[in-house]
């Protein structure tokens, strides 16, 4: 059976005046129904792109040049622009980050929730202002009804992220996709608003596509993660296969690079310089200037991405050492910039 | 623990703010609307320790160090430096005394200033080496922070986050201040760089011997670099302690739930259970953020008694009278005290 959700080597491209972004560089993932996935990479590593490519919701004037998106077994893609719509946002929501600037501010958020049961499903208005009232209680909004009236700043960030999702839940789709849903709240509300995104997936099979640059929201969401990097995926796999046993430096890096919060003091692991300039075609492999394991062939080959599992690849060509790169990293101690 | 001289206190400190308050309102006798950002905090720094200050936004946590800077006058209270208090405005001597590293590298530099005349601008203003020593040392706040000397003849904009943020330290130590505070300052960072800042602040304090005060929301990043933690709620600090104490034994019904919230990568709570291989999602959805719905409401919605009693899962009816920080453990500057009606100590 063909995954809910297939996307192959998608490529993403901005026309600058005097350069092309090229952002995307051929992205390929899954999503099935009732799954977690989580997409992570720092800012500029394509991820946001890649998401709103899905719902054809890139900015201007940002396009796809190339790649698939396969939804239920058929090629959206080579579909009719009014047709390829309307498959891709029946199936999938949306989640963005600032809920504030996702909100129409002068239409009050049950009338917003309650707009896409009454122009997609054909409900009456009743029967959606109803359907609104259900998912906002769904959400885990006290006093619906009341709530319902209410204006978007007369709600808290937490309230408005939780009206976000009940948006993109209102047309009832199989797939949510969630840009960063909760970088802008504070760590109390951060874990209602998880748990809320949570119990829908358990209890109504609704799939996740989750893009965070914080690894450890992603580890207690998501079941398998795509890392990405300067806008393509290095490593994916189970996520405690790729957090257990990264085997990409820029994974290993970045998982050390992670303050823990039940562990005392200890030096956290730099990742040295910075992402590759993405308008210039980078030579050989793309993390090879930051890397701590890198070698000659590194600049000459771009690393293809392996199958290590049927579930698991990773874009290093020394992956094979990943096992003694622990200690590697405590032995030398790379110097830092800073005296 | 440190235990060195007193460099910063605070006692009593309080700034409220006061909302807009047109003709309608004075005509119609409205009293002004007044916020109590920060509501009586005490803070003591000692000499060559970093302090966490912690809490959700809204807390009060940044008006705090923004009044300690100088920056705000506050309503009341005593901020001493060095043992002496702060009249008024800060004198420059006291100016120099406490620096900010701001959370906003992109908004906390002048954007028409190349590094080198915003360093120098200090430099001469404040005279802290001779005129024509000025181009020198710019270059050896520079070299302090990790960034090449041509940085002096460019502008902000030609900087990544990260280093704006080593711009912004190196800004804040060119006056030489014994207190550094920084406000948030890698959250606006991605992680990766993250680690580098925190790093070269935990070098810097202990190469020049600097007090600090970290303000932040993560949790995490305050348990990697303060020997003191004091959680703040509503304008008030409701614990307070050794970092370790704070963390491995929280008192207050509030820095479990922060603590309980944070989100922890899957391969350290497996590796903490014994190595079993754990589902990373948690059985149930975070039970304690369960009891926190409603997220803060303001004091008034307190009336009168403890301000976290609205959220609290543990209220009981005592929580009616506001409580002081009561001792939890530890003495001198080791105690941990909380402000709940649960902790038995003294006041």
């Amino acid at each position: 059976m063909s995954p809910l959700l297939e996307v192959e080597d998608l490529h993403v491209e901005i026309p600058l005046p005097h350069a092309t972004l090229h952002a995307v560089r051929g992205v390929s993932l899954t999503a099935d129904a009732g799954e977690a996935v989580g997409l992570v990479g720092e800012s500029g590593s394509g991820k946001s792109l890649t998401l709103r490519a899905l719902l054809g919701l890139l900015p201007q004037p940002a396009r796809v040049t190339s790649g698939r998106i396969v939804l239920d077994g058929v090629d959206v893609t080579a579909l009719p622009e009014r047709e390829r719509r309307r498959r891709l946002t029946s199936a999938m929501g949306m989640v963005f980050q600032d809920s504030l600037t996702a909100l129409n501010p002068v239409m009050r958020v049950g009338e917003q929730i309650a707009e896409t049961p009454r122009r997609k499903l054909g409900m009456s208005g009743a029967k959606s202002k109803a359907r609104a009232i259900e998912l906002m209680d769904r959400v885990g909004i006290p006093e619906p009804e009341r709530r319902y009236r209410a204006y978007p700043h007369e709600l808290s960030g937490g309230m408005r992220q939780r009206i976000c999702i009940a948006i993109a839940l209102s047309g009832q789709p199989r797939l949510i996709l969630a840009d960063e849903p909760t970088t802008a709240l504070d760590v109390t509300i951060q874990a209602q608003v998880l748990s809320v995104i949570e119990s829908l997936r358990v209890e109504e099979g609704v799939g996740l596509i989750l893009v965070s640059h914080d690894l450890a929201v992603v580890s207690e969401t998501c079941r398998r993660i795509y890392v990405m990097y300067a806008g393509r995926v290095v490593e994916n796999g189970p996520i405690l296969d790729v957090l257990g046993a990264p085997r990409h430096p820029y994974s290993f890096a970045l998982l050390r690079s992670v303050p823990d919060p039940d562990v005392p003091v200890h030096r956290l692991l730099t990742i040295p310089g910075q992402p590759p300039d993405l308008m210039d075609e980078v030579a050989g492999c793309s993390f090879a200037d930051r890397c701590r394991f890198v070698s000659d062939a590194c600049y000459e080959q771009t690393p293809p991405l392996v199958q290590l599992t049927p579930d698991r690849a990773t874009a290093c060509l020394r992956y094979e050492e990943a096992e003694r790169w622990s200690d590697m990293v405590a032995e030398a101690p790379v110097q830092e910039e800073v005296r | 623990m440190t235990s060195g001289a007193e460099v910063l206190a605070v006692e009593g400190l309080v700034q409220q703010f006061e909302g807009r308050h047109g003709l309608a309102d004075r005509i119609a006798r409205r009293p002004p609307h007044v916020v109590r950002a920060v509501d009586g905090v005490d803070l003591v720094l000692r000499e060559g320790e970093t302090l966490g200050l912690v809490g959700e936004s809204g807390c009060g946590k940044s008006t705090l160090s923004r009044c300690v800077v100088g920056l705000y006058q506050p309503t009341a209270g005593v901020i001493r430096l060095a043992g002496s208090p702060v009249a008024g405005s800060p004198t420059r001597a006291q100016r120099r005394f406490v620096q900010i590293v701001f959370q906003d590298p992109y908004s906390s530099l002048n954007p028409r200033m190349t590094v080198g005349q915003t360093l120098g601008e200090l430099l001469r203003y404040h005279r802290i080496v001779p005129r024509d020593q000025v181009e020198r040392r710019s270059k050896e706040l520079l070299d302090l922070v990790g960034l090449p000397h041509r940085a002096l003849g460019q502008t902000p904009r030609q900087f990544s986050g990260g280093q704006r943020q080593r711009i912004g330290i190196a800004r804040a130590l060119a006056l030489e201040p014994k207190v550094l505070i920084a406000d948030e300052p890698v959250s606006a960072l991605d992680v990766s760089v993250q680690a580098n800042i925190i790093n070269l602040l935990l070098d810097l304090k202990q190469s020049l011997g600097l007090s600090m005060i970290f303000v932040s929301h993560n949790m995490a990043v305050v348990r990697q670099v303060s020997d003191r933690t004091a959680v703040m709620y509503l304008g008030r600090i409701i614990e307070t302690g050794p970092t370790e104490q704070v963390f491995h034994a929280p008192a207050h019904p509030y820095t479990r739930l922060l603590l309980g919230s944070v989100p922890r990568l899957a391969t350290h709570v497996a590796a903490r259970n014994g190595g079993a291989t754990i589902s990373p999602i948690p059985a149930e959805p975070v039970p304690v953020a369960a009891a926190s719905i409603d997220e803060a409401t303001g004091p008034e919605g307190a009336a009168g008694g403890c301000r976290y009693r609205p959220r609290c899962p543990v209220a009981v009816a005592a929580c009616a009278t506001e409580p002081g920080l009561r001792l939890v453990s530890g003495e001198a500057d080791g105690r941990h005290r909380a402000a709940c009606q649960h902790v038995t100590g003294a006041e």
